[in-house]
């Protein structure tokens, strides 16, 4: 009988933590632009990102605009002439993890997983596969990612003059710390 | 002869150097200068609500936006500063973002602290759907500066 209790209990908690929707207003997405004659980077540490422990599906949106770069020359080409910030304004990334029985919400660790899924940005949506890391600390989930997108996927054009100076290639990292969400 | 080639060689230089700081210039991290909107922190929920994203972003988009709010609450993101306002509806958060540069600022801001400041606004995100796991309107500030 005391055996029953306990499972039910545990699994009632088990549900309970996995039915938490842990986010973020305050996560970073860093880009670097690598080529031979110049390299520059960016941070967004505004970006707002979520997960659902139940489902394993994941969300980010980037206010565009809160990319900070060092160079201000650099900072308006970006906002105005590639990624056109004020009819584009956010860059959304919604995607389910593949590997979700991996992960493990409850027990502090770090999971590797696999999160297919679409980013809509400058207009355009595309289908991508992001390989990164949850890792559970206590209440705190973080998530991390590293990976590469095309500009050209997205139309965003590089003129002829600037090639030498902005790649195609932009490297992305995601380190977003997310805590529970409050419920209102 | 000589004038015209000394001519040609101070622009040259001046374009040069012209060229080199405009390209070398820092970012500004704090919005400063003369805003371009100044008004209550409900006209720009009351924008943030009833436009759509894209009317809100070409209103507000890149602009510097003055206004008085309360502080809610204080976060800090690897020396990054985010103080979320107050605002009087539980669906919509309003997030004014300080460069780790100015971050001593707010050393003494705490919760409930009436605060103005200066922003460039990043835009208004929204829930696409009621399933939508950021299910908030987000109104993003950047750059903020605190006048006082």
């Amino acid at each position: 009988m005391k055996k029953n209790i306990l499972f039910s209990l545990s699994v009632m908690l088990f549900g309970i933590a996995n039915a938490q929707v842990y986010s973020t207003s305050t996560g970073t997405v860093s880009f670097v632009s690598k080529t031979k004659f110049e390299e520059f980077s960016a941070d967004n540490k505004q970006t707002q990102a979520a997960i659902s422990a139940d489902k394993g599906t994941v969300q980010f949106k980037l206010p565009i605009n809160s990319f900070q770069f060092e160079k201000d020359l650099m900072q308006t080409h970006f906002q105005e002439n590639y990624m056109e910030s004020a009819t584009f304004p956010t860059s959304i990334f919604k995607g389910k993890i593949k590997n979700l029985s991996d992960v493990k919400f409850t027990t502090d660790g770090t999971y590797e997983v696999v999160v297919p899924g679409t980013l809509e940005m400058h207009g355009v949506t595309k289908e991508i596969e992001v390989k990164g890391n949850v890792v559970v600390k206590g209440k705190t989930i973080t998530l991390l990612a590293d990976f590469s997108i095309e500009c050209s996927d997205y139309g965003i054009k590089i003129p002829k003059n600037n090639v030498s100076q902005v790649s195609n290639t932009i490297n992305i990292k995601v380190d977003c710390a997310l805590t529970p969400k409050k419920k209102k | 002869m000589k004038k015209i080639i000394l001519v040609l060689v101070v622009i040259a230089v001046a374009v040069g150097a012209i060229g080199y700081y405009l390209w070398y210039k820092p970012s500004e991290y704090v919005s400063d200068g003369k805003p371009d909107f100044q008004i209550t922190l409900v006209e720009l929920t009351n924008d943030g609500k009833n436009l759509s994203d894209s009317i809100f972003g070409i209103k507000y988009v890149g602009k510097a936006i003055q206004f008085d709010a309360e502080v809610e609450s204080v976060a800090d993101n690897k020396g990054a500063k985010t103080l979320t306002l107050k605002t009087n509806d539980d669906g919509l958060v309003v997030n004014a973002g300080f460069h780790e540069s100015i971050a001593n600022k707010l050393s003494k801001i705490v919760a409930g602290d009436k605060v103005k400041l200066q922003c460039d606004c990043s835009g208004v995100t929204k829930p696409e759907s009621e399933d939508d796991l950021l299910s908030e309107i987000e109104i993003n500030l950047t750059r903020c500066n605190l006048i006082k």
